[in-house]
């Protein structure tokens, strides 16, 4: 009895994977959103080194980077449903741990987790503009937030965008932990379907495949981003 | 109109500025000399708070700051009241050469765009690229970078213009072209403090040379007499090093 890979069942889980691509760009795009907004937040303030604050945040950031994505989400889903379940009933609130919704409590730890990430990103990126920029627009005049919206973050978003899109990449695949808790995106979606005929390998490939392909559409985009903001050309070596 | 005194800074437990004095009037042109080391680009530095100093009085036109209880917005009035030119230029990268003039007018003066735009090519002009008004830094010569540069200080109309090595990191042939705008500037009364290596518009154009060693103004006068009577021994030693001999035996 030989192997034989079930072509028909294949395609037909590339099918189902499709379908729940939404879920996965839910589970990238809005983390990746949120997430620079928060790390920039995080990297101003570490760049500005805002008293405390800055420090704090260093040592949230290194905190959170030495945690597996999986911890992050399984601890943060617990963490939630017991919370809510303790302090609800103290307030008189509606709400009960059923309530909340396994994808959000993904959304979040992915955001989180993007955050942390990104942060790093943006400091390299404000990082990597000369310091002479900084120093002309302060000589002119300029306070640190027209300097940091018109002169710094325009120069250091070229350098961002590669970073971004490994970011986005990342997360794209780091979407496909949430199905250990209980999201139902496509690893489950594809699993699923092969939990009665056990064509696993076929399921899996499927899967695959169509996460393949996404990362491969968002190298495509990064490249032509890349591409048509180095407008202003460095000027020289690279 | 310029008065500092008794400026103190220090970088951890090097003290580069050993209590400062100096007065620059309106019109003045005054270039600071000195060897590397000397202090004279943190002077300048701290007249526009890109150094803090640690101790001392600034005052540039109405405005007086004391540098050790000094406020945001107190600096922020401090740089409104001054510009720089600085060795690497830096031309906001992002900007062509006429939006690099506009910058500072529309978002730190708060001008209209209609009249910062008036203003500008006025200035771009003055420095002998009108032509060059769309083009970036990246596409410019050193020299041309450094004409904008100086554009762009003079179209602030500052009380004083500040000019750290302007032309330190140019090529030779770009030099001149630099040095002649900066006494076109000089010559229509501005106010003027300059860092610079280049005696010869130290000998030709400055109202007053200051020679700096070691923290401490060690003297300062009319070009005549530092470059050519210097008093002190440290002043003649730093003279002899820099000035070609037949030069100093004049």
């Amino acid at each position: 009895m030989g192997f034989q890979f079930d072509s028909a069942f294949f395609v037909y889980e590339l099918i189902v994977a499709i379908k729940y691509i939404p879920v996965v760009l839910l589970l990238s795009v809005v983390p990746l959103a949120v997430g620079m907004i928060l790390g920039s937040a995080i990297a101003v303030v570490r760049l500005f080194k805002v008293r405390g604050l800055a420090q704090f945040l260093a040592a949230l950031v290194i905190f959170l980077r030495g945690v597996p994505l999986l911890l992050q989400l399984t601890i943060l889903y617990l963490a939630l449903h017991l919370g809510v379940d303790a302090v609800a009933p103290k307030y008189g609130l509606a709400l009960s741990s059923k309530d909340i919704s396994y994808t959000l409590v993904a959304v979040i730890g992915l955001s989180i987790h993007a955050a942390v990430y990104l942060s790093e990103v943006v400091r390299t990126a404000l990082q990597s503009v000369p310091s002479g920029q900084y120093e002309a627009a302060y000589s002119v005049g300029m306070n640190s937030r027209e300097m940091l919206y018109r002169i710094i973050l325009p120069q250091a978003l070229p350098v961002a965008i590669p970073l971004l899109g490994s970011n986005l990449i990342g997360l794209i695949k780091g979407s496909a932990i949430a199905s250990l808790i209980s999201v139902v995106e496509i690893v489950n979606a594809t699993l699923f379907e092969a939990n009665s005929n056990y064509k696993f390998l076929e399921a899996y490939l499927a899967a695959a495949l169509i996460y393949w392909a996404l990362c491969v559409l968002v190298e495509r985009i990064v490249a032509v981003l890349e591409a048509r903001v180095s407008v202003y050309g460095k000027g020289g070596v690279v | 109109m310029i008065e500092i005194k008794d400026l103190h800074k220090s970088f951890g437990e090097q003290e580069v500025l050993k209590g400062i004095n100096l007065k620059v009037e309106k019109g003045e042109v005054v270039v600071i000399l000195g060897p590397s080391g000397s202090g004279k680009t943190t002077l300048l530095r701290s007249l526009n708070f890109l150094e803090r100093a640690d101790k001392g009085e600034i005052t540039i036109g109405n405005v007086q700051v004391n540098c050790k209880h000094v406020t945001q917005k107190k600096i922020l009035e401090i740089r409104r009241n001054t510009a720089m030119v600085f060795q690497l230029y830096n031309l906001f990268k992002n900007k062509t050469a006429l939006e690099n003039i506009m910058e500072g007018l529309i978002v730190a003066r708060k001008m209209a765009k209609e009249e910062a735009l008036k203003i500008s090519h006025y200035y771009l002009e003055k420095v002998g690229l009108k032509e060059r008004a769309d083009a970036y830094p990246s596409q410019l010569s050193g020299g041309q970078q450094q004409r904008v540069g100086i554009a762009r200080a003079l179209a602030l109309n500052p009380e004083v213009i500040l000019f750290d090595e302007p032309t330190s990191a140019l090529d030779p042939e770009l030099v001149g072209e630099v040095l002649s705008v900066m006494r076109k500037v000089a010559k229509e009364g501005r106010t003027m403090i300059v860092v610079t290596h280049e005696i010869s518009f130290a000998r030709d154009i400055a109202s007053r040379v200051v020679f700096m060693d070691g923290g401490v103004i060690v003297e300062q006068g009319r070009p005549e007499e530092v470059l050519l009577r210097p008093k002190e021994e440290r002043t003649k030693k730093f003279l002899k090093r820099i000035l070609p001999a037949a030069d100093y035996s004049i």
